[in-house]
């Protein structure tokens, strides 16, 4: 049974006019555990759509979003924001962590909403999991104190904290030069594969989306494998 | 036992997720809350003035009618003159009985001794009075001392004259043990022992007062035993929970040692015993302060409401980034709640101590309690007032930024 799979997936929005687009249509992915998918596309293919769908931030218009083979229209909202918070993992283009707080604060943020086991030790789990992604000695900086390496580190840290089964990372290297991007991404890459973790990388750089298992093209709402893409 | 526990790190995680997040808001937290300590500190003074103006008011009260609870002892006749020698003879035996130690005789008004001064004669109001008489109407000592047993057995009758009497007699200093001659069929010296304070609204048109020992009076006036000539009345003040069962005894065990054609009336005379005439009063100071402070704590609740809601505004990627990380809405209403009740509520502390220390203050007490004997200290209930009227502020006023923070769209958040 796939981790997360989508059947004949969906989405449309009215326009002003009274208009219907569709934004996907008949998305169909299945995503194993452990597994590295990459998904490419232009500005506005309906990358950031697919993404709230996948991070069950939006429902499908019609099809089916199935979690280990539940739908994700069996669940309540309460139910499906602590099924986000406890297995799925965000990586975001700008970070977004949250200014004034320190690494190690940033870092704590998902064990917040955490079970009592987690929440009670997360000042460990949080140094534990910034030390993994080298920033044992920033623990007390601030993001305005981290360049940009450092500060998309910290978010990897955090969407890792809480052992998530899923990472959606959204352009995580869209604000970093080159070099610095490739390095975060291997790193994304190899704490995603120690944990186990399966990672959706929604990116428009081809050679990053060439790191993953399997890379698909999204156009004009339609999601194909790209054979180009696929890891040997 | 698990849900008890999960209940209680989701509540330790709430408190320690706004507590976070005031301390690094705290520039802007300050400044929001400045407006509400000050609210605050303006409700709790204004309770706290209210008491003490409740207090005053009572103090007066008390001074004319007696302090709760007053039982006044009279004997009177259609058919013939009483004697009311004969009747505090008769009710000594009784208060000793009962365990009642405040009792005092006292004129009914009307009488006047004339004293001489530089300036000529003064007429001046005369208390005729026993020594309880000084507690049980709270007479303010401005100088020296009131009258006590031990005086009855001095040679010259000791006296306790008003500020204005005092003034108009030459400001004499009481340490130089002053004399008066009161002036009658026998003139008669008079030690000054002490000076009460007066009330600046009778001076216009008072020549001032004396009080006397009831027994000193007796030896200037000796027709003063005719009751319709000296109005004299026994005074009591017994403890307000056994009052009424006081006065049932005393007026049976009296009347039983008088003949019919003569009536004791033991009557309650305090103003508790007819609901306070100055209930009416305070409940207007009250409504009038209370309605200032709620105009006050208004204006104050409407600018926090306006920074909040800026400030969530502001927030909306926060709130959209801790949403994507498993906060539930719900979580989110009650964390952006609890900024503002714990901001308030601590803001409110801190008002409340501000109003503390002013209150305390020795100055401020002289300025507010001006013509008080019995100042209270910091009344409870207004530093409760302000502590719940505070939390109940944060509360209100954290709602509608609260409502505003669990709409926020979570990906247009973290895009914001």
């Amino acid at each position: 049974m796939s981790l997360l799979r989508l059947d004949g997936v969906t989405r449309s929005v009215h326009l002003a006019d009274g208009s219907l687009l569709e934004i996907l249509r008949g998305v169909d992915l299945a995503v194993d555990a452990g597994e590295h998918v990459s998904i490419v596309g232009r500005s506005g293919s309906g990358k950031t759509t697919l993404l709230n769908l996948l991070g069950f931030l939006d429902e499908p218009a019609s099809g089916n979003l199935l979690w280990e083979g539940r739908p994700l229209r069996s669940l309540s909202t309460r139910q499906r924001d602590r099924l986000r918070g406890r297995d799925i993992g965000f990586v975001f283009q700008q970070f977004n962590l949250l200014s004034g707080r320190s690494a190690l604060d940033n870092t704590i943020v998902p064990l917040l909403y955490a079970e009592s086991a987690l929440f009670w030790r997360r000042r460990v789990l949080a140094t534990a999991m910034l030390e993994r992604v080298g920033l044992g000695e920033r623990l007390g900086s601030t993001p305005e104190q981290l360049s940009g390496g450092e500060q998309q580190r910290v978010a990897i840290a955090r969407a890792l904290v809480r052992g998530p089964r899923l990472i959606l990372a959204d352009e995580p290297t869209g604000a970093l030069d080159v070099e610095t991007g490739a390095r975060v991404m291997r790193l994304l890459d190899d704490v995603a594969r120690a944990s186990g973790a399966a990672l959706i990388t929604i990116t428009h750089d081809p050679a990053i989306a060439a790191l993953a298992d399997r890379s698909y093209r999204l156009d004009a709402g339609s999601l194909v494998l790209d054979a180009a893409g696929v890891a040997a | 036992m698990r849900r008890l526990r999960e209940g209680c790190t989701v509540m330790v995680a709430t408190l320690l997720e706004g507590w976070t997040e005031l301390k690094v808001q705290r520039t802007r937290v300050l400044m929001s809350l400045i407006g509400i300590a000050l609210a605050v500190c303006a409700l709790t003074l204004a309770v706290a003035a209210g008491s003490f103006a409740e207090q005053a008011l009572r103090e007066r009260e008390e001074a004319g009618s007696g302090r709760p609870a007053t039982l006044t002892v009279s004997v009177w006749s259609e058919t013939e003159a009483t004697d009311p020698g004969l009747l505090r003879e008769r009710l000594d035996p009784l208060l000793e009985r009962y365990g009642i130690d405040y009792a005092t005789q006292r004129g009914w008004g009307g009488t006047s001794l004339a004293v001489a001064s530089d300036a000529g004669l003064l007429n001046l109001d005369a208390g005729i009075v026993d020594p309880p008489y000084g507690a049980m109407f709270r007479v303010p000592m401005a100088q020296g001392r009131w009258l006590i047993a031990s005086d009855e057995r001095m040679l010259a009758p000791a006296v306790v004259v008003d500020e204005i009497a005092w003034e108009n007699l030459g400001s004499p200093p009481l340490e130089g043990m002053p004399t008066i001659t009161i002036e009658g069929e026998r003139p008669t010296t008079a030690l000054i022992v002490g000076v009460a304070a007066s009330e600046d609204s009778s001076r216009p048109w008072s020549p001032g007062s004396i009080h006397l020992l009831s027994d000193d009076y007796l030896q200037l006036v000796p027709d003063a035993s005719d009751p319709m000539s000296n109005g004299m009345e026994t005074v009591l003040w017994v403890p307000e929970g056994e009052a009424e069962s006081l006065r049932t005894a005393l007026q049976a065990d009296l009347q039983a040692q008088y003949p019919l054609n003569q009536t004791i009336e033991v009557q309650r005379s305090d103003p508790a015993a007819w609901g306070g005439g100055s209930a009416m009063g305070l409940l207007w100071v009250r409504l009038g302060v209370g309605g200032v402070a709620g105009l006050v704590l208004l204006l104050a609740a409407m600018g926090l409401v306006n920074i909040t809601m800026v400030t969530v505004k502001y927030r909306v990627r926060e709130i959209g980034i801790r949403r994507a990380f498993g906060a539930t809405a719900r979580r989110v209403f009650v964390g952006v709640l609890m900024e503002s009740v714990v901001a308030t509520a601590f803001a409110g502390v801190i008002g409340i101590a501000v109003a503390i220390l002013a209150v305390q203050n020795p100055w401020v007490r002289g300025l507010i309690g001006d013509g008080v004997v019995e100042l209270p200290g910091f009344p409870f209930e207004a530093a409760l007032v302000g502590l719940l009227v505070a939390t109940g502020i944060g509360a209100v006023a954290g709602i509608l930024p609260a409502l505003v923070a669990v709409r926020v769209r979570v990906i247009d958040a973290i895009r914001f």
